[in-house]
């Protein structure tokens, strides 16, 4: 006889497939029939999340809209407009997004709620740069992207908004990009910056594994991974290109002390970060086998591209280029193997787009200029769909293991 | 529970943040306005750069005059003070720059602060912070056309930080 909580348990399970639409109403109500469950309430229920989505995706796409109107409104009509005028424009679209979404959320609508915050953080941006615009200030200027990451991670933060997450976690990045840019690092560019950048990547993937143990920074852990995953995987992904590592020579053998000192010191302000985070992050999860294997994993990632770029081992580009395909196989190897072992999506799709992200940069590099540039299109279409194709079913195969594994994603 | 006057309502926090929001811009705007209006007004003369870097969208890149600075041995990303004095209408470097203000400030009527973006042998190139002037669309190639006979109205407050004023066409 099925106990009550093996009859809870499954009436959530038919929910989840069918709000994933694994299997449609029918088969839902005689699943459900069999235990005597009400099969007109999970409907209305997989209607109402329905709804919600097509509410979130309509606020958001609303508000992408609203804050890209007010941009161009003031941006249109800035030369028309006295400067106490653009900035009181400004400032009261700030306070009335935010008094939109406030009410919104407090009136039992937290989706559109939710869509209006990402209008608040998009305007607050908007404040910044059209009044950097307004006084000229110069393009690139990291003051800027700093003080949008100020706005929008405490926003994101106060409200649980996951977008405005994202955005703050991008204008940081913006931030130290345009930063070690009037440091001189990106002339050339200097060795490392590379180091720098997988870093940050994995500095931003401890700090998702320490918010995941904490109740307020659970909701962004996924957000902050993802952006942490994608910086160091694209950081690798460039390396592994023959011309990316002949101008880091070009750079380090020109110029070696034309970059200013305080480059140095934040890169090994950003990797202790990172180490201490991943360190921390084993501690919490009391050293279990797969912190330990993503965290030693994320190690070597940063520690092999340090070594590269600061001891140079090898005298020709297209070496360090072989170095770091192997380098970003076993990385994409690594990501399924975690996926596969904690049951995190995340890194089963960051592996896989790394994979297809190599096949076609590789195809291009090989094939690019052996054929006709028609043929070589051509190539890369059906690269392309045979790519797809085989993707697809790997990664539904691998996301089937990992949902079996036991633990996913936090939401 | 105990209470506690740090422990803060969700509705309190978001409106705090809001507030340093509004405070951040307001602050960000306010600094600059400042620097306008206590500041002092100079006219720096520009020099002309590659054309195809010269108008890029809705904003000209500029050159000036003390962008490249002779003699100049400080690194990449050191702050570096110019001394300007006026010469016929346009400001121009009086003396040596310098790593310290207090010295730069002996050697002309006002100083301009910088930053060493690039170094060569014995000289430097040197950011402001006014190397962008946004134009309305469509009015940046009129501009280009005048490249290098350009001048700039720019305000520099008590530190030495400046401000575009205005674009002056010959």
């Amino acid at each position: 006889m099925a106990t009550e909580s093996f009859e809870t348990q499954l009436a959530t399970e038919v929910a989840a497939w069918r709000r994933e639409g694994v299997i449609d109403a029918r088969a839902a109500a005689r699943i459900l029939g069999r235990y005597g469950h009400d099969v007109a309430e999970l409907e209305r229920e997989v209607q109402g999340a329905a709804r919600g989505r097509s509410a979130t995706i309509f606020g958001t796409a609303g508000a992408l809209l609203v804050g890209l109107g007010v941009i161009l409104f003031v941006a249109s009509n800035w030369q028309t407009m006295e400067r106490a005028a653009r900035i009181a424009v400004l400032v009261g679209a700030l306070a009335l997004s935010a008094g939109l979404a406030f009410a919104l959320r407090q009136s039992g609508h937290p989706r559109i709620g939710a869509a209006l915050v990402f209008v608040n953080t998009l305007v607050f941006g908007a404040n910044v740069f059209l009044i950097g615009q307004t006084y000229h200030v110069r393009v690139g200027d990291p003051l800027l992207f700093l003080l949008w990451a100020l706005g929008a991670v405490p926003m994101a933060l106060v409200s649980g908004s996951r977008p405005s997450m994202f955005i703050g976690l991008a204008a940081l990045l913006a931030w130290y990009g345009s930063l070690i840019a009037d440091w001189g690092a990106w002339r050339g560019p200097h060795p490392l910056v590379a180091p720098s950048f997988v870093g940050i990547g994995v500095l931003y993937l401890g700090c998702a594994r320490l918010a995941e143990s904490t109740r307020q920074g659970r909701p962004f852990a996924l957000v902050m991974a993802m952006t942490g995953l994608s910086v160091s995987f694209i950081t690798i992904g460039a390396l592994t290109f023959e011309f990316v590592w002949r101008r880091v020579g070009e750079s380090f053998f020109s110029r070696p002390s034309d970059v200013a000192p305080e480059f140095a010191w934040s890169v090994a302000a950003i990797l202790v970060s990172a180490a201490v985070a991943l360190v921390a992050r084993a501690w919490r999860a009391r050293w279990s086998r797969a912190a330990m294997l993503e965290s030693g994993g994320l190690f070597a990632l940063a520690a092999v591209t340090l070594l590269c770029t600061v001891f140079a081992p090898f005298d020709t580009a297209a070496a360090y280029a072989v170095l770091f395909n192997v380098i970003a196989l076993a990385a994409v190897a690594w990501a399924i193997q975690m996926g596969l072992a904690t049951g995190r999506e995340s890194f089963i799709n960051s592996g896989l787009a790394l994979f297809a992200i190599l096949v076609i940069a590789r195809y291009f590099d090989f094939f690019g200029t052996l054929f006709d540039r028609s043929l070589a299109f051509v190539g890369a279409g059906i690269l392309l769909i045979a790519g797809g194709y085989g993707l697809e079913r790997s990664r539904k195969v691998l996301l089937a293991r990992a949902r079996a594994g036991g633990a996913a994603d936090a939401p | 529970m105990r209470p506690s006057l740090l422990r803060i309502g969700p509705a309190t926090a978001f409106w705090v943040v809001v507030a340093l929001q509004v405070l951040g811009v307001l602050s960000f705007a306010a600094v600059k306005e400042v620097g306008f209006r206590i500041g002092r007004e100079v006219v720096l003369a520009t020099v002309p750069v590659d054309p195809r870097d010269l108008f890029r969208g809705d904003y000209v890149v500029l050159r000036y005059e003390v962008t490249r600075l002779e003699g100049c041995f400080l690194g990449v990303g050191s702050a570096v003070y110019v001394p300007l004095r006026e010469r016929d209408g346009t400001w121009v470097a009086s003396g040596p720059a310098s790593a310290s203000f207090e010295t730069a400030v002996d050697r002309g009527d006002v100083v301009l602060k910088g930053q060493v973006s690039q170094r060569a042998r014995t000289s430097c190139d040197v950011t402001y912070g006014i190397e962008s002037y946004f134009v309305p669309e469509g009015t940046g190639r009129s501009i280009e056309g005048v490249r290098g006979k350009l001048k700039m109205r720019v305000v520099i407050d008590g530190l030495g930080n400046a401000t575009i004023k205005e674009l002056l066409l010959p």
